[in-house]
């Protein structure tokens, strides 16, 4: 696995700059949000969404949207890469029910027995204060409970993730080193993930997918961005030299004076006028 | 008024006029007078004013989409679109982990017009929420999760502080004497300078600091430039910030 991620920060470094996805409408507020990840290993598939092809040969390890769609109930079907139609699929019907304004993923995988399932994910876009950044770690692979562990260890708030359940908190920015899965309660890893980047304001959803059996466990990110806050205030000054709340002392002595002056001056007038 | 600009050797010249011209008796009252009248306008001014900052120029509207939500693909690498059946476009990217993003750092500010030139550190949020800003009042720190000078998108924040106790005047505290139309330059750690030109510098109360605006990730590029001002209360501090807003002087338009 190691490897294979290297592989993919060298091409994302090679490749600098994002590139947003998705229809945006006018009316993005109101609709759904849907992205759709396939991790059934080994299986190219179609997918059907009320009837019409929809995706028509979805790799596995792949993700696909996401798509702004009226909020309603969709029936999604996923039959085997090139079947004539969705009358015989390989997972589903299942049906869909999409909330506006609600950020979903659709996960074809394989359940804790290794039968193909679906789930549907509600991806939490609420909010991350300011400095901090969302990690979510969704168990969709062929295998029992799983703990996530950093550094060899159990990170908190991470442990006992079942298949197709998820564990999320929100962390301080940065990296999370030697990041791992292992099964609930022991610490031998099963997946080296390798170093996690816990992005300001971003929801980073990790799917550990695939089939322990079958040696082919790999694990799969979605980044959801766009949920920062920003700093409450900026405190940047702490002497005074830079009071504005009124005149310079200079000003001040110097208008007494000239004032102590005139009067004087007004006076000596007055008497070599009377 | 011609002393004003010549040398203190001048100046001093002037001020010896021969004391023949000199009518005491009978002058020494008015020009006391005149005196008094001019330094009490100058003092009710400053009060008037509420402090040396004041605004000039106008902060413009920037462009702004709604921002929750949006999506961005793990890995941009060879997107290949799969057209669905009723119109709409699919995009399917493979799902690897992304890697970290190595985008440019600015190391350096520099506002030649009222003498800034400061070294720029990354700096992010304390527990609480509260922007860091450098304990060092000589250096100046860039909010590293808003964008970077240079960014196309965003306003790309750098704050400093205005004074310190231990260090008297900080980097920012000339920022008040910025002016519309003032350059900045920005060093990046890539080697390479950001020029931005002034649009605006406001002092704003702190109770009613934009700051969802001031570090905001969309809309067209700028650079924000932030410090304390208004009053000083000893108990609380300053009562307002400094801002200043600067857009990007397009390659080659500074000369």
């Amino acid at each position: 696995m190691r490897k294979s991620f290297a592989a993919a920060a060298v091409l994302a470094i090679a490749t600098p700059g994002l590139v947003l996805l998705g229809a945006t409408s006018a009316s993005a507020a109101e609709d759904a949000k849907l992205s759709v990840f396939h991790g059934v290993p080994g299986l190219t598939v179609d997918v059907y969404v009320n009837g019409d092809l929809t995706l028509d040969d979805f790799e596995p390890g792949s993700f696909a949207g996401p798509l702004d769609l009226p909020a309603g109930t969709y029936t999604v079907a996923i039959t085997a890469a090139d079947a004539a139609d969705d009358s015989a699929p390989a997972i589903g019907p299942i049906d869909l029910t999409l909330d506006a304004g609600v950020n979903y993923t659709a996960a074809a995988h394989l359940d804790a027995a290794g039968a193909p399932t679906a789930t549907l994910f509600t991806n939490d876009t609420s909010k991350t204060s300011a400095g901090e950044g969302r990690l979510t770690v969704r168990h969709v692979a062929a295998a029992p409970a799983v703990d996530l562990l950093a550094g060899g260890a159990p990170v908190a708030g991470f442990t006992d993730i079942t298949n197709p359940n998820e564990k999320l908190a929100d962390l301080a920015a940065g990296t999370v080193d030697e990041v791992a899965i292992a099964a609930t309660g022991t610490t031998d890893s099963v997946l080296d993930i390798g170093a996690v980047e816990v992005v300001e304001g971003t929801n980073t959803i990790a799917y550990a997918w695939g089939s322990l059996a079958d040696d082919n466990l790999a694990v799969a990110v979605q980044s959801i961005d766009g949920l920062h806050s920003a700093p409450s205030s900026v405190p940047a000054g702490e002497a005074g030299l830079a009071d504005g709340s009124g005149a310079p002392l200079w000003a001040l002595v110097a208008g007494a004076l000239a004032a102590f002056g005139a009067l004087i001056s007004t006076r000596r007038l007055v008497a070599s006028r009377s | 008024m011609e002393t004003a600009m010549g040398t203190a050797a001048e100046g001093r010249k002037v001020v010896g006029q021969p004391a023949h011209r000199r009518r005491p008796s009978r002058r020494g009252p008015l020009v006391g007078l005149i005196a008094s009248v001019v330094v009490l306008v100058s003092v009710s001014a400053a009060v008037a004013v509420g402090g040396p900052e004041g605004n000039v120029g106008e902060r413009p509207q920037f462009d702004s989409q709604s921002f929750q939500g949006s999506q961005s693909p793990t890995n941009p690498a060879s997107p290949n679109p799969e057209v669905i059946s009723d119109g709409l476009t699919l995009t399917v990217q493979p799902a690897d982990p992304p890697a970290k993003q190595d985008l440019a750092e600015p190391v350096r500010l520099a506002i030649p017009s009222v003498g800034i030139d400061a070294r720029v550190d990354p700096t992010g949020v304390n527990p609480d929420g509260v922007a860091v800003v450098p304990k060092d009042a000589y250096r100046v720190g860039w909010y590293k999760f808003g964008p970077s000078p240079g960014s196309l998108e965003g306003s790309a924040v750098i704050v400093g502080h205005v004074d310190s106790k231990t260090q008297g005047r900080g980097a920012l505290y000339p920022l008040r004497g910025v002016r519309v139309g003032d350059l900045i330059t920005v060093g990046l750690d890539q080697g390479n300078d950001v020029v931005y030109r002034v649009v605006a510098r406001e002092s704003i109360s702190k109770k009613r600091l934009p700051v969802s605006e001031l570090f905001s990730r969309d809309g067209s590029p700028r650079l924000t430039l932030i410090t304390c001002g208004g009053a000083y209360v000893k108990a609380l501090g300053y009562t307002d910030n400094v801002v200043v807003t600067a857009e990007p002087v397009k390659r080659g338009a500074t000369k």
